[in-house]
């Protein structure tokens, strides 16, 4: 699968909100979104999504036009949105019942990958009788069996400690590579988006358009790369971007 | 061993406050009734038109029969009365939260339909439909059908844009949304407003009675009041403000019921 994201502009009431954004996201690619709060960052999220319409531009999937579609991608929003009043196992067929199998058949798709996603033994239990890191991964479950091939995953590991998240993270990449997912992530924590993609893209400014695509080696996706220089190069990079975004939006 | 130690004591502590809790609700109870039965015993009040606590008992169990049939009738009106407004209530709810415009259209008129008072109401009800059970229903109905009907669109209209933008984001129809999110979600909100409605069934239910009729307690209200039997009065209004708290309770029982482990279950417990 193979996802572009074509010179997308957006305004709401004659303010531009994002410009000439363009993304190329390949086959079982990690990418990720760094940029300030405010930028247009979950909005981008949206029109590839097909929840919002793009003002200009548009969103390809394998070459065909997919703008304003929906349904052709997997969208993990920034809270879990999970039904609190389902069970786990519920909540997490939703999207295939949504699709119209039946509850039995959705069960029998769904239930082999709650192993796989550390979920064993919750199918009953309900959203608020599970860890934080375990709705993440109901969430993005969820999300997975809606499509098994692009994700777009805005902050999903922002609600847990930093403890959590490196076990996450480990695991994400695992399960990234097995199933052959494409993942595009929204985050804030400059560690995560070295730790977790393949590319990383810096929008910043007003409107928010790409200023930098970092291409990132392979060793980054390693505990030993975040002891070396070549993080702290990356990351020195990325802060003067952002940095010089909230000193424009008063932030600093 | 020490947090085991405070855990105890805290538990203690809790145990206490709930048990001081439960005495505090009952002493406002005991005080209004020690008041009552030391008026009516005095000659501040004639006997007749502040019977004691002790004379009401006695009427209560002189026509215990008579008092209980007369409250089934009632209670039937009223849970009658009270599943129609819920199915009316959740079809207008529904098209009102599909087609916007409808709410526009329609809010006034249900706005308007609760300022006017019950009583004044009831005899056009009576002229129109006589002095059989539908008046009553359709009195009841009208009183009740707001406050759920209100209460669900609130329910309907306090999700979460992002919960719909995801069901949106998986090509979710309008049909699935609110099957899937907008119904279940908004239970709590319908039960707060159907327990409004509950205590209104029985005022509503009443108030049709003693508009005319041959059985219920309004019925039998009006007929005492004419003799001047204030203990039976006092009695009836004692069961009426019974049923009026069962019914109530009851639909709190089948709240707890249908919600799942995950939701209110849960937040009880805590």
């Amino acid at each position: 699968m193979y996802l572009q994201v074509k010179n997308v502009s957006k305004s709401y009431n004659n303010i531009d909100v994002l410009r000439n954004i363009s993304i190329d996201l390949k086959t079982n690619q990690i990418i990720s979104i760094i940029g300030s709060s405010g930028i247009g960052k979950t909005t981008l999220f949206n029109i590839i999504s097909g929840i919002e319409y793009p003002d200009s531009g548009n969103v390809f999937l394998d070459g065909e036009d997919i703008t304003g579609l929906t349904g052709k991608v997997g969208y993990m929003f920034q809270k879990d949105l999970l039904l609190y009043n389902k069970s786990i196992l519920d909540n997490v067929i939703l999207p295939l019942r949504i699709k119209g199998y039946s509850k039995s058949e959705a069960k029998k798709i769904a239930i082999p990958y709650f192993k796989q996603f550390g979920l064993n033994g919750c199918e009953n239990k309900y959203p608020k009788e599970v860890s934080g890191g375990m709705v993440q991964r109901t969430a993005l479950l969820r999300t997975y069996l809606f499509s098994k091939s692009i994700l777009l995953l805005d902050e999903p590991f922002s609600n847990l400690d930093s403890i959590s998240k490196l076990s996450m993270y480990e695991w994400y990449l695992d399960v990234s590579r097995k199933n052959i997912i494409s993942s595009i992530i929204i985050t804030h924590d400059i560690e995560e988006a070295i730790f977790l993609s393949d590319v990383i893209y810096i929008i910043s400014g007003r409107p928010g358009q790409i200023m930098k695509r970092i291409d990132l080696p392979l060793t980054s996706k390693t505990e030993q790369f975040m002891l070396t220089n070549d993080l702290v190069e990356i990351k020195r990079e990325i802060l003067s971007i952002i940095k010089n975004d909230n000193i424009c939006m008063g932030l600093n | 061993m020490t947090s085991n130690i405070l855990k105890s004591k805290l538990f203690n502590v809790k145990s206490k406050y709930k048990s001081l809790k439960i005495f505090t609700n009952i002493i406002p109870i005991i005080l209004i009734f020690v008041i009552w039965f030391l008026i009516s015993n005095s000659d501040l009040v004639p006997r007749f038109m502040l019977p004691s606590p002790h004379d009401v008992f006695n009427a209560f169990s002189e026509d215990f029969q008579i008092l209980i049939g007369n409250a089934f009738v009632t209670l039937s009106e009223a849970v009658l009365g009270l599943l129609i407004s819920i199915f009316l209530a959740f079809i207008l709810s529904f098209f009102i939260d599909r087609f916007l415009y409808l709410k526009k259209l329609l809010y006034p008129i249900i706005l308007i339909s609760q300022t006017i008072p019950t009583i004044a109401i009831a005899p056009i009800l009576v002229l129109w439909f006589g002095y059989n059970f539908i008046s009553k229903i359709v009195l009841i109905v009208v009183c009740c059908f707001f406050p759920i009907t209100v209460s669900l669109i609130q329910g309907f209209e306090s999700i979460d844009s992002d919960m719909i933008n995801l069901m949106r984001s998986m090509s979710a129809s309008k049909n699935k949304i609110f099957y899937y999110v907008k119904l279940p979600m908004s239970i709590n909100s319908f039960f707060s407003g159907l327990k409004i409605s509950a205590s209104y069934s029985i005022i509503s239910a009443t108030v049709s009675e003693w508009m005319g009729g041959t059985s219920g307690l309004g019925v039998y209200m009006t007929k005492v009041k004419k003799s001047y039997m204030f203990d039976k009065m006092f009695a009836s209004i004692f069961l009426l403000s019974i049923i009026s708290l069962l019914l109530v309770k009851a639909i709190d029982g089948i709240h707890y019921f249908f919600m799942p482990k995950g939701s209110v279950r849960s937040v009880k417990r805590s």
